[in-house]
């Protein structure tokens, strides 16, 4: 028979301290796991948000001027902004060519007065959108008031915007009411507050399809 | 025994407390990944969705331009068809309304998921368009002297009113006698109704022998009025266009014109193979239907001095021409024109003034066109407007001398 050993006190601190050890790896790592996959929740949460405004504003823009009327010098929504355009961008609060507003027929009834106007600012930090249907608003900007209030489109507790840019090509204003071939570029920039580290641009050119 | 098991069992518990945390640990993690992979698939397919939305969307323009190309080519006999568009079909539709031609383009992503629909409205216009002349168009004066008829164009300022001619200055400098008057008086007021009537297969009546002066009831005549501008029919207009850019389209004068251009579009669609000897009766055969040039505009340019024989006939009704002579232009007693005759100086790159001058008793069908002055025409010459004959001109232009136009404000995605 043999004779029975114990662990000494050694070596059970020995594996006692390994078996620490694996435990500790596997918290760190689950974790950091943990923290990662957080992030990429945010980043894609942020991307997501991003990615639909962005398309809202470049449906809407390419989009302006359309009427379905038939005597094409009385479509009111080719010159229902300021210097007679269907599109204008404007600078709100204190940013420059921040905020941008359309007309088009969106319900397709060909009526005589603009009353459809869309668009998208940034408010302070607020991204902001509009859609007023209702109401004729004589040479619009953005202060003015509408049928409709304008409405946050983006959380403003989950994402701070910090840069919403609207972009004439051609470049000088004059240039672009002459233009036939009118284009925008926009540029959304923000930063997730859930984590500032992330943080995302996107830029679009997106061409005013209908023509004046 | 009791003693070596208890040791034994010791040891495997310390190493399953590890084992357990690990296993609990690890499932855990393995469930929080399994969740973030669907998140991240669910951020893929909404992002791969946005993309199919782009893609059907650029492919349905690709429709949309197809069908203008297809618009352009074959006017409004083209209907529906479909085109290949990088792995998908597109099909396109046509359609008339309103004297617009509306296309609706269906483009769908590569994967067939997503769709898209675009429509825009385009009006296919020939390049060059006579309708709107008047009968007589001229940079400088109207005619300060001779006898003279002009038979009005009927809707030149509008429907319903006549416009004989469009001058830059109406204002009488010599000796004049010439009256214009409306088409019906032309034909068959006083002594016109027992002239010589020559009827054409559309209802158009030629009558070479008809003169306003016979009529009861003119529009206007040089002994009613101090200044022929005082007509309610001629258009005194200081800021009239170039009678040349207004003609072809091509701009010499205006901003950022290229004042030599007109001689890049002579050279471009003129024909000016043809002398002015060669002028007769059947020299715009060739120009129409079974002739050498069918389609072709019917633009016979003649540079140097040319004069048209007495007793000749230039063109015909169903034939016209459009005569640009670079030089003097002079027309004989009792020749006939039919189409559009322009006397043209170059005051684009030089200073030129060449002279019309009309003697005996010439007709002109269609519309005489001057972007200098009118010099002394001496007859008693007779203009007859025809919309028919412009018509004629501008409609038999091939379908590559179209041009199309996008009706603006048209184009939609919903």
């Amino acid at each position: 028979m043999l004779r029975q050993k114990g662990l000494t006190l050694i070596e059970l601190m020995i594996a006692m301290v390994l078996s620490l050890l694996v435990t500790g790896m596997v918290i760190a790592m689950f974790t950091s796991s943990i923290g990662g996959h957080a992030q990429a929740i945010r980043t894609m949460r942020l991307n997501q948000d991003m990615r639909i405004a962005m398309d809202m504003m470049v449906r809407d823009i390419r989009r302006a001027g359309y009427w379905s009327g038939s005597d094409v010098a009385s479509n009111p929504h080719a010159t229902a902004l300021s210097g007679s355009l269907p599109i204008g961008i404007f600078d709100f609060g204190v940013g420059t060519d921040n905020c941008v507003i359309v007309s088009y027929d969106r319900d397709s009834d060909g009526a005589t007065t603009a009353e459809e106007f869309f668009g998208f600012r940034l408010n302070g930090a607020d991204f902001e959108a509009l859609n007023s249907t209702s109401a004729a608003v004589s040479n619009p900007t953005c202060a003015s008031s509408f049928s409709n209030a304008w409405n946050d489109l983006l959380d403003s507790n989950t994402i701070q915007v910090n840069q919403l840019s609207f972009t004439r090509y051609p470049l000088n204003a004059a240039s672009f009411a002459a233009s036939p071939n009118k284009a925008v570029t926009i540029t959304l920039d923000a930063t997730s507050l859930l984590d500032t580290n992330i943080r995302t641009v996107i830029i679009e050119e997106v061409r005013v399809r209908n023509e004046f | 025994m009791n003693s070596s098991n208890h040791l034994h069992a010791s040891r495997n518990q310390s190493g399953s407390a590890t084992l357990l945390v690990t296993v609990i640990l690890l499932a855990l993690i393995t469930l929080v990944t399994v969740y973030i992979t669907k998140i991240g698939l669910l951020e893929v397919k909404t992002g791969a969705n946005a993309n199919r939305a782009k893609e059907a969307l650029h492919h349905a323009q690709a429709g949309l331009d197809y069908g203008a190309l297809m618009y352009l080519d074959q006017g409004s006999t083209f209907a529906a068809g479909s085109i290949a568009v990088g792995g998908t079909t597109v099909s396109v539709i046509g359609a008339s309304s309103g004297g617009q031609y509306t296309i609706t383009a269906t483009g769908e992503s590569v994967d067939a998921t997503g769709n898209a629909v675009v429509k825009e409205s385009y009006g296919r216009i020939p390049v060059v368009d006579f309708g709107e002349l008047p009968p007589l168009m001229s940079n400088g004066n109207f005619p300060p002297s001779g006898t003279f008829s002009i038979v009005a164009n009927p809707n030149g300022g509008g429907t319903g009113v006549p416009v004989s001619a469009w001058v830059d200055s109406g204002t009488t400098t010599g000796g004049a006698s010439w009256q214009t008057c409306n088409v019906d008086e032309f034909l068959y007021e006083g002594n016109n109704a027992t002239a010589t009537h020559v009827e054409q297969d559309d209802g158009f009546i030629l009558c070479d022998d008809c003169r306003c002066q016979q009529a009861t009831n003119t529009i206007c005549e040089a002994g009613d009025v101090a200044d022929p501008s005082d007509c309610i029919d001629v258009i005194e207009d200081s800021s009239i266009p170039d009678v040349f850019e207004n003609t072809f389209g091509i701009n010499v004068t205006g901003s950022g014109a290229v004042p030599s251009a007109w001689s890049d579009y002579r050279d471009a669609v003129a024909d000016q193979t043809i002398a002015c000897g060669d002028l007769n009766s059947t020299v715009g055969d060739q120009f129409y239907s079974g002739g050498d040039k069918a389609g072709q505009l019917p633009l016979i340019w003649i540079t140097g001095d040319c004069a048209i024989p007495a007793n000749t006939q230039v063109g015909s009704y169903d034939s016209p021409i459009i005569l640009v002579v670079h030089g003097d232009l002079t027309m004989n007693a009792n020749s006939t024109f039919f189409g559009i005759m322009f006397a043209f100086s170059d005051i684009y790159t030089a200073a030129e003034d060449n002279n019309l001058q009309i003697n005996g008793s010439p007709t002109v069908y269609g519309v005489i066109l001057v972007n200098a002055d009118v010099d002394l025409p001496n007859g008693s010459f007779t203009l007859v407007y025809s919309q028919n004959i412009l018509e004629k001109l501008s409609n038999n232009v091939a379908d590559d001398k179209y041009i199309i136009g996008r009706r603006a404000g048209s184009w939609t995605d919903f």
